[in-house]
């Protein structure tokens, strides 16, 4: 036995396990043992030493985690920064559901306001380039849009179809070339002569089959599918796209669309009935 | 695209009395390349709570090839409050999808409120833990339609003044909630070093009638503040003591479908391979038949020694 401990107050009508766990809960987070409203046997090692084991199962299984979701991410900063990073990251995002397949939504955008991290300003972009690769390695599985099934289609109607993005279809766009520097970083390729300013990149990750693809995007491309993302009918989209100086609604229109098509970004798409 | 010819045959798939291994992702190409000699597979159901990809393709494949348990993690059976049942309907489309031999989860809880530890956190075994328990199998049970195994956790500390010991505590779920047992021998050994009570004692006061899966693992021995402490990382090879422990359990109760974990520093297939022929023949008599229970008792004398203060 260490000592006596300190214990909490048991107001009469609570649970002890609810009052056990949520000084538990505490606990993990850093508290010392004397939250708990039980004493804790120690047999040989002192009581906040065993604490330890559950606070470092928790950190580390969480941690690595995130570096599984983020692998580029902790390639940049090292593996010393990102487990620092994450210790503070996991403070005040722990996973809201026991599945961790979804841990690290909000990762990008914490690192957008982690000070540490802003001598690398592309690191949000390259996680939030990391976390759509995730969401389309992970979708899930659908056919892809016969072209054929647009046959009957009359040319007048084109610009009415509205069609719908293949449910692993993630659309990620940044200042920076973020596609360049994720795939230079996974071959294990310095980044030593990749110009970071004005060099914005764009692309579309999707997976068809088993494999998760990647297709370049134009500024005016990017837009282009954003728009039809949000349920723009092709004309609208196309206009939007016009915006860039890429995209010319005359030539890009149809070589983006049979790409689009022919690459198998497309699960489905809808014509408005005529009559309405 | 995606069709599975061979759905009806899986039902057939009871999980037999023979090793299998826990199914890592890096050895699912392996495991359909060579289709290697083992009885069955295990997978956290928390890895495969999305809907397609890779893995599932995998699973699937390979789920057409042999037994399969599913082995959660994350439903925090012991947390008060309700269960979280989204969580229990994600696991009921995978029965569905897989139809899995076994389906088990821990005696333990990771999430209060809307946090999730991502660990398995220790229960004080109490009446009102019991009651909790029971309850949550009891759900589980109902929406699965089917019997599930409870797990005796590993543990790094202990509670004053406990109402019950972790076999009085199993049997007692088992009896209320009509729940099996999976017994964990690592854990035992585990807990039984962490906490200094007798590995053997343990086994032979647990519902042996109520045990249907065995763990094994491996574990790490960690030196803190100049205290020992054991920690289940299922990062190594079976332990010589807890291949003893099983062999000593083996004797008492005959043949339990046994599963070899290993987690963390992942070894290639073969070393899990080899892990589970160890177990094989321990199923089938193992290489000293015939071992009395006086004759085990001496075995143990010298690996637990000087335990007793």
């Amino acid at each position: 036995m260490d000592k006596t401990w300190q214990r909490a107050e048991n107001a009469s009508g609570n649970n002890d396990l609810e009052m056990f766990q949520a000084g538990f809960a505490r606990v993990i987070g850093g508290a010392p043992a004397y939250v708990l409203p039980l004493s804790l046997t120690s047999y040989g090692m002192p009581v906040e030493r065993r604490l330890d084991v559950y606070r470092n199962n928790v950190h580390l299984s969480l941690a690595d985690v995130l570096a599984g979701n983020f692998p580029v991410v902790k390639q940049l900063v090292g593996e010393e920064f990102f487990s620092a990073m994450a210790g503070v990251f996991l403070q005040t995002h722990l996973p809201r559901q026991a599945g961790l397949i979804g841990f690290g939504e909000t990762f990008p955008d914490f690192l957008d306001g982690f000070e540490p991290a802003h001598a690398l300003p592309y690191l949000p972009d390259v996680a939030r380039f990391e976390w759509a690769w995730i969401g389309a390695a992970k979708a899930k599985d659908a056919p892809v849009l016969d072209p054929t099934r647009l046959g009957d289609v009359t040319a007048d109607r084109i610009g009415e179809l509205r069609f719908t993005l293949h449910p692993s279809c993630r659309l990620v766009s940044s200042r920076f070339p973020i596609v360049s520097l994720w795939q230079r970083s996974i071959a294990g390729e310095d980044l030593a002569g990749l110009a970071f300013e004005d060099n914005g990149e764009a692309v579309a990750l999707f997976r068809p089959q088993l494999d998760v693809l990647q297709r370049p995007l134009t500024p005016g491309g990017f837009e282009f599918l954003k728009a039809l993302a949000d349920g723009c009918a092709l004309d609208v989209g196309a206009e939007r796209a016009a915006t860039h100086d890429d995209f010319d609604i005359e030539h890009s229109l149809e070589t983006e669309l049979v790409a689009a098509l022919g690459a198998g970004l497309f699960s489905d798409f809808k014509l408005p009935d005529a009559a309405n | 695209m995606f069709p599975r010819p061979h759905q009806s045959f899986r039902a057939l798939d009871p999980i037999p009395a023979r090793a299998g291994i826990g199914l890592k992702g890096e050895h699912m190409d392996d495991v359909l390349d060579t289709q290697p000699a083992l009885g069955w597979f295990e997978v956290h159901p928390e890895n495969y709570m999305n809907s397609g990809g890779m893995l599932h393709d995998r699973l699937e494949k390979i789920r057409d090839l042999y037994p399969l348990s599913l082995h959660g993690v994350g439903l925090s059976l012991g947390t008060y409050g309700p269960l979280d049942r989204a969580h229990l309907l994600r696991l009921k489309e995978l029965e569905t999808r897989y139809q899995p031999g076994l389906i088990s989860e821990h005696l333990a809880w990771c999430r209060y409120k809307d946090s999730h530890f991502n660990d398995l956190l220790p229960l004080p075994l109490t009446q009102s833990a019991l009651d909790v328990m029971v309850a949550h199998v009891d759900e589980m049970q109902e929406v699965l339609g089917r019997q599930v195994l409870i797990e005796n956790p590993s543990t790094y500390i202990a509670f004053d003044g406990v109402e019950m010991s972790e076999p009085e505590f199993l049997a007692a779920l088992a009896s209320r909630s009509g729940c099996g047992l999976l017994l964990d021998i690592n854990n035992v050994y585990v807990s039984a070093q962490n906490h200094g009570f007798d590995a053997v004692d343990y086994l032979r006061r647990f519902p042996v009638a109520a045990v249907q899966e065995i763990h094994l693992a491996g574990h790490a021995l960690e030196v803190r503040d100049g205290h020992e402490i054991r920690i289940d990382d299922h990062g190594s090879k079976v332990s010589q003591e807890v291949w003893q422990l099983y062999r000593f359990y083996l004797q008492q109760a005959g043949p339990v479908p046994t599963l070899i974990e290993w987690d963390t520093n992942v070894p290639s297939l073969a070393v899990l391979q080899e892990q589970a022929a160890l177990a094989d023949v321990e199923l089938s008599g193992g290489p000293l038949i015939g071992s009395p229970h006086g004759a085990a008792d001496g075995m143990f004398a010298p690996l637990l020694g000087g335990q007793h203060g």
